[in-house]
């Protein structure tokens, strides 16, 4: 049988890093959980996943939007290129954008988060195993 | 700043009066000769070209002394100003005494002499200049009138012998009231501009003082604003963490748990999460509404294209659609102007009416979104065929919390909220709701936005 297909998990909350992990386990994917964007960059490297979770809205509110940029600016191929599914509190169909205040001159304020797919809070098991299956497979 | 204004304002009158005396060496040469030579007065022609070289050349020292790089300090502009007009009143003086003294009618030039004194200097300075002059062509004529002095006869212009008679004194003092007289008209005059530039220079410094205090403040609200935006935001997410991290724990339990779990029991946990999901929308509408009420940021407002915000909405609300065989008709002017304001607040406004239109509309009905533009406005109508607002209902509908019998009804979980965010993100960007309503017939509600400024 092939590797498992890779999953990391990044949010701050115990709890739903433990229920996505069930529910992604019982689907038979490999899963490591990050409590941080710190942790999570490390995660990236040294567990090297097929796709990320992302819970945008870490305690500064800032810092999901941080992990997305330096991911996708600061990593060698094909680290940059992971496909990131972000949980958001935040209608999905809102199109997530980069706040204003968080424009360094690397990216323009309001432009869209470089990201493959929105997940609503609280997640819905099924939802969630659908929209990583149709990531994955694009 | 204003000192140096003050100094370059000084420094430019300087050089006006240089400028005026290369003129009156031109004005000395040029009628010395033409009364020599055509009106046949004997003038003494080499005197005055010595006369002319003179104010010439001390002309030449002050233009020397005003380079125009170089800015005087008050001090050594007023001295200039005090040795430009003395030399100009010798000058003017030996100029009258060579060319007819009393005779001469070129001595009404002193008036000159006396309008710019007043203009370049106080009222004081100005009547001593007068009195100085008053004191050179006094002595001039009396010296010529006791023959001290040689005097210049015109023929013609003046009988022989009246620089010598007691009529020279009458026409002395007559001569001397136009000095005076010049002194206090144009005194009057430049001192009223003169305070009145003093009146303007302080009002512009008051006014930028005050548009500098009012930017400060401008700029505390705005970050008060962003702080309090990031506290709502914090609050926000601290308020939902813990209730959505307890529906997705009690919906994967179920999940795992499966068919194993006796009706009841699936029941009362889906009570569970529906109560946990209508504290996370109130949280939600919350943030919304406070977020609604304050002026949107600079930073995010832009102009917005109607037409395109409205595919949006219809793209956000096509799935609830469908779910209902509604069928979402939208009728958009072409060539709509744009408006200006915060593109997602009002997506997220007019997204929630289309939604209430869909779920308070009857499966397989049409919910009409029409656009429009009308004088300075853009207008937006939203149609259901739903059962629409009793009459009595209708003026609490923007309410917060209120929610109609019929609503309740249709759906049990709703904050109450809805309407009033829309209100308050269309009132914040300067535009008003309408809503016109029959029970069992189905409600419009219409939205007029004011066009962004061309």
């Amino acid at each position: 049988m092939a590797e498992a297909t890779k999953i990391l998990v990044v949010d701050d909350d115990p709890d739903i890093c433990e229920s996505l992990r069930m529910v992604l386990e019982s689907a038979d994917y490999e899963v490591e959980v990050a409590g941080s964007s710190e942790e999570a960059l490390e995660g990236v490297e040294s567990f090297r996943p097929d796709l990320i979770l992302l819970d945008i809205m870490m305690p500064d509110g800032t810092e999901g939007f941080h992990f997305v940029w330096k991911l996708r600016n600061e990593y060698p191929e094909p680290l940059n290129a992971i496909p990131i599914v972000v949980l958001t509190a935040i209608h999905a169909t809102t199109q997530m954008r980069f706040y204003p205040e968080e424009s360094d001159g690397t990216y323009e304020a309001g432009e869209f988060l470089p990201v493959q797919g929105f997940i609503d809070k609280p997640v819905e098991p099924s939802a969630l195993l659908a929209k990583i299956k149709e990531v994955l497979t694009q | 700043m204003q000192a140096r204004d003050a100094g370059q304002e000084h420094n430019t009158r300087l050089r006006w009066m240089v400028q005026l005396r290369w003129l009156a060496v031109a004005g000395i040469i040029g009628l010395g000769l033409y009364a020599d030579r055509v009106l046949d007065f004997t003038i003494p022609v080499r005197w005055l070209v010595v006369l002319a070289v003179v104010v010439a050349g001390y002309n030449l020292v002050f233009r020397l002394l005003l380079r125009t790089d170089v800015l005087l300090g008050a001090r050594q502009a007023t001295l200039l100003a005090h040795a430009q007009i003395a030399a100009d009143l010798v000058a003017l003086t030996v100029l009258v005494h060579l060319t007819g003294g009393i005779e001469n009618p070129f001595a009404a030039y002193y008036v000159f002499h006396m309008i710019i004194a007043s203009i370049v200097m106080p009222r004081r300075a100005a009547l001593a200049y007068a009195t100085f002059a008053c004191l050179l062509f006094g002595t001039v004529i009396a010296l010529e009138s006791q023959d001290l002095i040689h005097h210049v006869h015109l023929p013609l212009i003046a009988p022989p012998g009246l620089y010598r008679s007691h009529l020279i004194w009458p026409l002395f003092a007559v001569w001397a009231s136009v000095l005076y007289g010049a002194i206090y008209l144009a005194g009057s005059v430049s001192a009223r501009l003169r305070q009145r530039e003093r009146e303007l220079a302080q009002l512009t410094a008051e006014l930028s003082e005050v548009a500098q205090g009012r930017q400060e403040t401008l700029e505390r609200l705005q970050d008060a604003q962003k702080l309090q935006l990031r506290y709502m935001r914090k609050v926000s997410h601290e308020l939902r963490s813990p209730l959505a991290a307890a529906v997705t724990l009690i919906k994967v339990a179920t999940d795992a748990l499966g068919d194993k779990t006796p009706d009841k029991l699936q029941h009362m946990f889906q009570r569970a999460i529906a109560r946990l999901n209508q504290g996370l929308d109130m949280v939600r509408d919350l943030l919304a509404l406070s977020q609604s009420r304050e002026a949107p940021l600079a930073e995010e407002v832009t102009t917005v294209d109607v037409a395109q915000l409205l595919e949006m909405v219809v793209d956000m609300e096509m799935e609830r659609a469908q779910q209902k065989e509604i069928n979402l008709l939208t009728d958009i002017a072409r060539g709509l102007p744009p408006v200006e304001g915060q593109q997602e607040a009002l997506a997220a406004a007019l997204a929630n009416l289309v939604s209430n239109a869909i779920r308070y509309s009857p499966t397989g009905s049409d919910v009409r979104i029409q656009a429009s533009s009308a004088g300075q406005q853009v207008v937006i109508a939203i149609t259901d065929h739903g059962q629409g607002i009793a009459e009595e209902d209708l003026p609490h509908i923007f309410d917060e919390f209120y929610r109609t019998s019929e609503a309740k009804q249709v759906a049990v979980e709703g904050t109450g909220l809805g309407l009033s965010i829309v209100k308050s993100v269309v009132d914040t960007h300067g535009g008003r709701i309408e809503v016109d309503s029959k029970p069992g017939r189905g409600s419009t509600f219409t939205i007029y936005l004011p066009t962004a400024p061309a």
